[in-house]
């Protein structure tokens, strides 16, 4: 059996069942089967297809739970396998033949690892100030200073504002573990903006591999508010709208996107080849359209007729003041994310958007004579299927943006810097997809790996309301069943059928 | 220089959750729950309350269905802008058809049980005889609907 058929039999099971169980006063939503793309889609779309499944099988409000449960208990748990995955990948960068101590160069006494900003950030994140209101939903721990924060790439927010002076990368126990010094002034051997990377005295004699554990424990990857200031980011433009973010910028992470996408829908024993990391022209105008709308600060819901939505960044500030609260116990962080999501699915309901601003179109297609016209579904924003889709959006980004979180300026520099002592001074990752191309092993785990927690919360769920109408469909089918052997029995005794209808209600 | 993108996999994860077909294999199986018979009728009121029966009728058949039609929300009657309802038609041809191939191309095959009590009367040499036993093989015997 087809995928397709799969995917239509399991749709169509709980279609019938759910008719089965349904009392006369039930209202199917009509609408709502027109966005479910993903059942006859031939691709595995796993997410997509669960995703999908869940809106036919449960409401908002579970769909909502079940994602706030998932930011706020399983991130810690897909934080620490994706800090063992970047462990496993550095030491097998530079365990292929070399001595695992620290190259001289690198040592406190050596010249340094040369790095140009550019080429550790590839989202333009130190191009937005952490102080600024946008900057506090893109940097973590801002402290007055920056740097003594306790995350990296506000501490190396810091650095790039004194220029020239050193300042020490503490490890977990607090012991410097790298120097690092910005020169905003390039020399004959140097470009400009470039910063310059030795280890610790204290680090000298240890092997690289401790360095690079040491660094990796040192990190905080994502935490709740960042991940969902990023995701919200990534469908509905808010943040990059707010501190205009070039169109260039965007594409290039469309492009990451993309790859993602690709090593998502991987089967997995599919070896990743450069077909993944190049794109046809179709992706590469979709990458342009999802650029134009995240610069204008839109999404476009595929309802009816395809309607912009937004979510103003000052919601995104809402919900972060509210979370960085003191004190806030897990349950009452559960609270404030259900109640701002559930906000900001009001908010897309209401119709502030009146048209879809220029997004670039597909060469039109030649018209084909004399075919009549169909009739068009009237125009009405349907608002079930609009707070749906706003959860939705949410699981199907999660993966995508979890793992675009890794591409951060913090986790490059240590690779950048791994792949400068392997491959020599010049070797650079281009962007980001050259970046995930060059650690193709473990993107590919890392994405897989997040996807199967992703699925396992969906599937959980999706059993859980199958059991659920099964098990009325069992009951009403035992009703049923005793229902016609007495309606057998009566006519067989000569009692009409409508007589029998009359009685109907006698036993259901 | 050159860097080696094309390394073997070592991290595959072979779980079911990998691929769709596990996923949807799981999904369909969470809809398969084993049946129980159907508890047979008296076989006397079958035998009796059958020859009562007033037999299969479209008219009846497509009468009800017409008659629930609004349970699904459909226009019941000429939905006037677009003529004829032609739902109802298709129901009508539908049933019809279900109907004709029921009482005249459908055949029910019936299998009578071994272990029938069986009593047979009758007289030889010796006088008169009662025999009573089981019929030991099991019968057939073919039926129509009507």
């Amino acid at each position: 059996m087809s995928i397709v058929e799969k995917k239509n039999k399991v749709t169509a099971q709980v279609a019938s069942t759910k008719v089965l169980i349904a009392d006369k006063s039930d209202k199917f939503n009509k609408k709502k089967t027109e966005s479910l793309e993903s059942f006859n889609n031939k691709k595995a779309k796993v997410v997509e297809f669960l995703t999908d499944l869940l809106t036919i099988l449960v409401g908002f409000k579970i769909l909502i739970e079940t994602i706030v449960d998932a930011f706020t208990y399983y991130l810690t748990k897909i934080e620490r396998e994706i800090k063992k995955g970047l462990k496993i990948e550095l030491k097998s960068i530079v365990s292929c033949g070399l001595n695992p101590k620290l190259p001289d160069f690198l040592k406190s006494t050596g010249s340094g690892i040369v790095i140009e900003v550019s080429k550790i950030d590839f989202f333009d994140v130190f191009k937005v100030d952490p102080k600024s209101s946008s900057g506090k939903l893109l940097y973590k721990d801002i402290t007055p200073t920056l740097t003594d924060s306790g995350d990296f790439n506000t501490f190396l927010a810091g650095v790039l504002q004194s220029p020239t002076q050193t300042f020490f990368w503490n490890n977990a126990s607090h012991q410097p573990l790298l120097q690092i010094t910005f020169y905003d002034q390039g020399t004959a051997t140097r470009p400009n903006n470039t910063l310059v990377i030795k280890a610790a005295p204290n680090y000298d004699s240890k092997k690289l591999t401790d360095l690079n554990n040491d660094f990796i424990n040192t990190l905080t990857l994502f935490n709740t508010q960042g991940i969902i200031n990023r995701i919200l980011d990534s469908i509905y433009g808010s943040i990059s709208f707010s501190i205009n973010k070039s169109k260039k910028q965007l594409i290039n992470e469309a492009r990451i996107n993309t790859v993602i996408e690709k090593i998502m829908d991987a089967d997995a024993n599919e070896v990743i080849n450069d077909s993944y990391f190049t794109f046809t022209n179709d992706e590469t105008f979709k990458q342009e359209k999802q650029a134009t709308l995240r610069q204008q600060g839109i999404h476009v819901l595929q309802l009816s007729t395809p309607t912009a939505s937004a979510i103003p960044v000052s919601m995104l500030t809402d919900m972060n003041n509210e979370l960085g609260l003191p004190n806030l116990s897990t349950i009452q962080q559960k609270a404030v994310i259900a109640n701002n999501f559930t906000k900001m699915a009001n908010k897309l309901t209401e119709k502030s958007i009146p048209n879809i601003p220029n997004i670039p179109n597909m060469p039109p297609i030649p018209a084909i004579p004399n075919i009549p016209n169909m009739p068009q579904m009237p125009s009405m924003p349907d608002n079930v299927s609009i707070k749906l889709s706003f959860t939705t959006e949410l699981f199907k980004n999660f993966t995508k943006t979890i793992i675009s979180s890794v591409i951060s300026p913090k986790v490059i520099m240590i690779f950048l810097i791994n792949l400068k002592i392997v491959y020599g001074a010049d070797a650079v990752y281009e962007d980001g997809v050259d970046f995930i191309k060059k650690n193709k092993n473990i993107f590919k785990s890392l994405i897989k790996g997040i996807s199967t927690i992703v699925i396992k919360i969906l599937l959980g769920l999706a059993l859980k309301e199958i059991s659920k109408i099964v098990a009325k469909a069992i009951v009403k089918k035992r009703i049923e069943k005793m229902k016609h052997r007495k309606d057998q029995m009566l006519s067989l005794v000569g009692v009409g059928m409508q007589a029998l209808n009359n009685l109907a209600s006698t036993i259901v | 220089m050159s860097i080696d993108v094309n390394k073997k996999d070592e991290n595959q994860d072979t779980g079911f959750l990998d691929s769709i077909d596990g996923v949807l294999d799981t999904l369909l199986a969470a809809f398969k729950v084993p049946e129980e018979p159907v508890a047979p009728l008296p076989p006397p009121l079958i035998m009796l309350g059958g020859k009562l029966r007033p037999g299969i009728s479209v008219q009846t058949i497509v009468s009800n269905v017409i008659t629930r039609q609004a349970e699904a929300g459909l226009p019941t009657g000429d939905v006037f802008a677009d003529g004829p309802n032609s739902f109802q038609l298709i129901s009508k041809i539908i049933v019809e058809e279900i109907v004709n191939s029921l009482l005249n191309e459908c055949v029910v095959n019936v299998v009578i049980d071994p272990g029938i009590p069986v009593m047979v009367a009758g007289a030889n040499g010796g006088g008169p005889m009662v025999s009573m036993g089981y019929t030991t093989l099991y019968g057939s015997g073919n039926g129509i609907i009507r």
